[in-house]
């Protein structure tokens, strides 16, 4: 489904926190929204499915308008940055609550969150309660029962902030193994730039309530807008790829290199330069 | 209210319908009230009439006259309330602490005995222990009254109490100490700030009801501690509406003038701690 | 460098911390013991030490105890039921209104605020013979003399004690769940919405579940206030059947002494019908602290 954002403004008590924001999520796409706290990138999710009401603009799913329509009919999941798993409900009752909501049957809405459970590879953990699970299992029931309804789209309000390093990567392969698998158009909201521009399609640079950039993750490190674009990049970064044919590959990633094929390193200083050099296998 | 379309969804039909049950149920709330307050100042309401034939101040004059049953008796119950509110808050912010800071033997138990005066009424413990405060020389004695308030308002004291102090925790002391703060300083600036608005929240419910007392005061009070609720009961039974009115609205003047200047209160230090009510 | 003064100090921390409460709870329940253990007959300082069970056969032989005692028990179980519909009610319109601060304030303080008694008289001025329905049913015809309308007062009903308590009891069940469900409501809330709920799902699957514990506590403080009150139905109470407070204080006040005995264990039912109450409510505190344990409060 694609999602449009039409000449978006919201505005706050007088602060306005999204300024004629326009921008296309086309179908099947996964875009990051990437910017500093306060950029207006919640926000602008909040916007999509409904939980912040805009006061001018429009948002359109596949060309329709869906302004008017609340929250719960718009047919668009969230995973939130914590969980907000029903504490009254075991981990498979969580998973099957969307399925529940549309009135599907008890035998035939647990089978399917069994199912969506196993996808994110938490099988037997289903009749669990919400608090014997860990933070990042959590965060996988809530990614589950996102997905258990076939949503039109996916968004994700920096859905692996809250976990350490390790389980951040396990978590970024399960998201985008799912995507392939289920089809699925997913807008993510992130900090990280690193991860931005390894698992999206598109990024979008947000700064002060406006978008400062849109394009590949090759376009946001190599040939930034504006200062806000160039100053996400905190330190100095080092991501580890492959080249192929002429091309630094690191998921989504594609940065054109001069280099032989084979393991390589892409680091960018913080002055913003940036070198792709081989990674000799014995040493990593 | 809402007057763009498009605020649909964050205003809608369900909060519109929701405003007018609380308008109906404000107009609920308020005509009882407004009904002792006709009274307190009519002179004379005859039947058939709907407003009152004449008015008059005297219901006031009585209520509010330099006596023991006027003016007086107002004092002794807004002493003896501050009192309770005072000694039940500070004995339920111990007792909360403990419960909720601390893993120790019988503290279910303890949880459970501080709530027990929500669960056995009044009447009953006041009928129960008059005759043990006679003998301990606590019956007939503003002393003894307080005691007796404190005992039943301290459930409620107790548990809005263990609310603050479970959400609070001890993130602010821990902080403090490891700032090098001394225990007096991290008490008056960490974890008493934490605690505030539940502290004012108490002080207030424990305040309404020592103010609210009958039966029990009448009990321990044996008819010589004479507080306002006590001057105020018989006239409810009949005979003069309109002292009977007078001493309502007082009560109510009274009670409502504590409660906001608590209210500020309470407003002002909600600010400094964002609770937190569950975790999932 | 020993490590036990620090150990021992927080060790006995939490007993410190406890005493006064204690002492407070101590004073209680020796009340109430002495009170039951009157209702046997024992009263040390007149000598009597023997328990007996002859008062409570008096009791139990009155012709009126069992109209008494049900009579106690429908006005508490009617009042707390409808407190809790409304309470329940009134806790979630004031979320789904957004309602502010000042409304809040109004909408519950101003009940909690007031005596039971106050309410009593107000009921009176309203709905009794004189009262000011009777002049409004008057001014349309209905009603000829004071004496045609059903006066709340003396009803055998209780319809005018009962209004009492819902007045009071709706606003207070209403403020000790009202910023817990708005609490849920604003973030699990949400997360029901993305889910797909609507407005009565959520609230039934979700934020109902989860307060379901201060909820059923709430209830059965209000239901033992009813049972146990007394100035209310006096006030307001027919001639017969009286409450069974009304009947122990009718007893405790018998210029014979020893007629307390048979005063307290009247209380002394009524004590028993509470410790239900009490039984239920501890449970429900168990059930809080062993989710809780867990790292879920509910």
């Amino acid at each position: 489904m694609r999602i449009d954002f039409d000449h978006i403004c919201l505005a706050v008590k007088g602060t306005p926190l999204l300024r004629d924001v326009t921008l296309s999520v086309p179908d099947r796409a996964f875009v990051s929204i990437l910017g500093e706290s306060g950029a207006g990138k919640t926000t602008l999710l909040r916007v999509a499915n409904g939980l912040a009401v805009h006061d001018e603009g429009h948002v359109l799913f596949d060309g329709a308008a869906v302004d008017d329509l609340p929250a719960n009919k718009r047919g668009v999941s969230m995973v939130f940055q914590d969980a907000r798993l029903f504490p009254n409900m075991s981990v498979l009752d969580n998973v099957a609550f969307p399925l529940k909501v549309r009135g599907v049957g008890k035998e035939e809405r647990r089978a399917q969150a069994q199912r969506m459970l196993e996808n994110v590879q938490l099988a037997g953990l289903g009749a669990r309660r919400t608090h014997e699970i860990s933070g990042g299992q959590r965060q996988r029931v809530a990614l589950a029962r996102a997905l258990v309804a076939n949503p039109r789209a996916v968004l994700m309000d920096e859905p692996f902030s809250a976990l350490d390093e390790s389980l951040r990567e396990d978590m970024r392969a399960l998201v985008l193994s799912l995507h392939e698998s289920l089809d699925l158009t997913v807008l993510m909201v992130t900090h990280d730039p690193v991860e931005a521009i390894t698992m999206s399609d598109q990024v979008v640079c947000m700064a002060h309530g406006a978008i400062e950039q849109v394009g590949a993750g090759a376009d946001i490190l190599l040939h930034p807008a504006a200062e806000s674009v160039r100053n996400i990049f905190k330190d100095t970064v080092a991501i580890e790829g492959c080249v192929e044919d002429g091309e630094f590959r690191a998921r989504k990633l594609r940065v054109p290199a001069t280099i032989a094929d084979g393991p390589a390193l892409l680091v960018r200083t913080r002055a913003g330069v940036t070198t792709v050099k081989p990674l000799d296998e014995r040493e990593s | 209210m809402c007057s763009k379309k498009r605020q649909g969804q964050a205003c809608g039909k369900g909060t519109f319908w929701a405003r007018i049950y609380l308008v109906v149920h404000l107009v609920l709330v308020l005509i009882p009230i407004a009904i002792v307050a006709t009274w307190s100042v009519s002179a004379a309401w005859p039947w058939p009439s709907l407003v009152p034939a004449s008015l008059t101040t005297r219901g006031f004059e009585t209520v509010l006259a330099d006596s023991s049953t006027g003016l007086g008796s107002l004092w002794l119950s807004i002493g003896i309330a501050i009192a309770c509110a005072a000694f039940t808050t500070c004995v339920a912010t111990l007792g909360a602490r403990a419960i909720c800071l601390h893993t120790w033997r019988g503290r279910r138990i303890f949880e459970f005995a501080t709530m027990l005066p929500f669960l056995i009424p009044g009447t009953v413990f006041a009928m129960g222990v008059q005759v043990a405060f006679i003998r301990l020389g606590l019956a007939r004695s503003v002393g003894g009254v307080i005691l007796a308030h404190s005992i039943v308002a301290l459930p409620y004291a107790m548990s809005i109490m263990c609310d603050v102090t479970r959400a609070a925790g001890r993130r602010m002391e821990e902080t403090s100490l490891t700032c090098g703060a001394g225990r007096l300083s991290t008490l008056v600036h960490a974890t008493l700030p934490g605690l505030a608005p539940g502290i004012a929240s108490s002080l207030l419910m424990c305040y309404i009801l020592s103010f609210s007392q009958y039966f029990l005061t009448l009990l321990i009070g044996g008819g010589t501690v004479r507080t306002f609720a006590l001057v105020l009961f018989p006239y409810l039974g009949g005979g003069d509406r309109t002292i009977a009115g007078a001493y309502g609205i007082v009560f109510i003047a009274v009670t409502l003038t504590v409660f906001l200047v608590f209210e500020l209160l309470i407003h002002k230090l909600r600010a400094v701690e964002e609770i937190a009510y569950y975790e999932s | 460098m020993s490590l036990l003064p620090r150990k021992a100090r927080s060790r006995v921390a939490p007993y410190l911390l406890a005493l006064p409460a204690a002492l407070l709870a101590c004073v209680f329940v020796f009340g109430v013991a002495n009170g039951v253990a009157q209702g046997f007959g024992i009263m040390p300082f007149l000598d009597m030490h023997t328990p007996t069970l002859e008062y409570y056969e008096q009791v139990f032989a009155r012709e009126d105890l069992l109209s008494s005692l049900l009579y106690s028990l429908y006005l508490a179980l009617v009042s707390s039921l409808i407190a809790l519909v409304g309470g329940v009610a009134l806790s979630y319109m004031l979320v789904k209104a957004k309602a502010g601060r000042v409304a809040r304030l109004a909408a519950l303080q101003i009940p909690i605020m007031t005596m039971h008694a106050l309410v009593a008289m107000a009921v009176m001025f309203a709905f009794s013979g004189s009262g000011l329905a009777a002049r409004l049913l008057h001014l349309v015809g209905l009603v000829a003399t004071p004496s045609d309308f059903p006066s709340a007062t003396g009803a055998t009903s209780g319809w005018g004690i009962i209004l009492v308590y819902i007045w009071k009891e709706i606003p207070y069940l209403a403020f000790c769940t009202v910023s817990l469900m708005g609490h849920i409501s604003d973030s699990l809330g949400e997360a029901a919405r993305t889910c797909g709920a609507n407005a009565r799902q959520t609230f039934l699957q979700v934020t109902l579940p989860l307060c379901a514990g201060a909820i059923l506590r709430a209830f059965l403080v209000v239901f033992v206030f009813a049972l146990g009150s007394y100035e209310v139905p006096f006030l307001l109470g027919p001639t017969a059947p009286k409450t069974l407070p009304v009947l122990a204080f009718i007893e405790f006040q018998d210029p014979d002494i020893v007629n307390r005995c048979y005063s307290m264990a009247l209380n002394g039912t009524t004590t028993l019908l509470c410790s239900l109450a009490a039984i239920v409510y501890f449970a429900s505190i168990a059930l809080r602290d062993r989710r809780q344990a867990g790292g879920a409060h509910v």
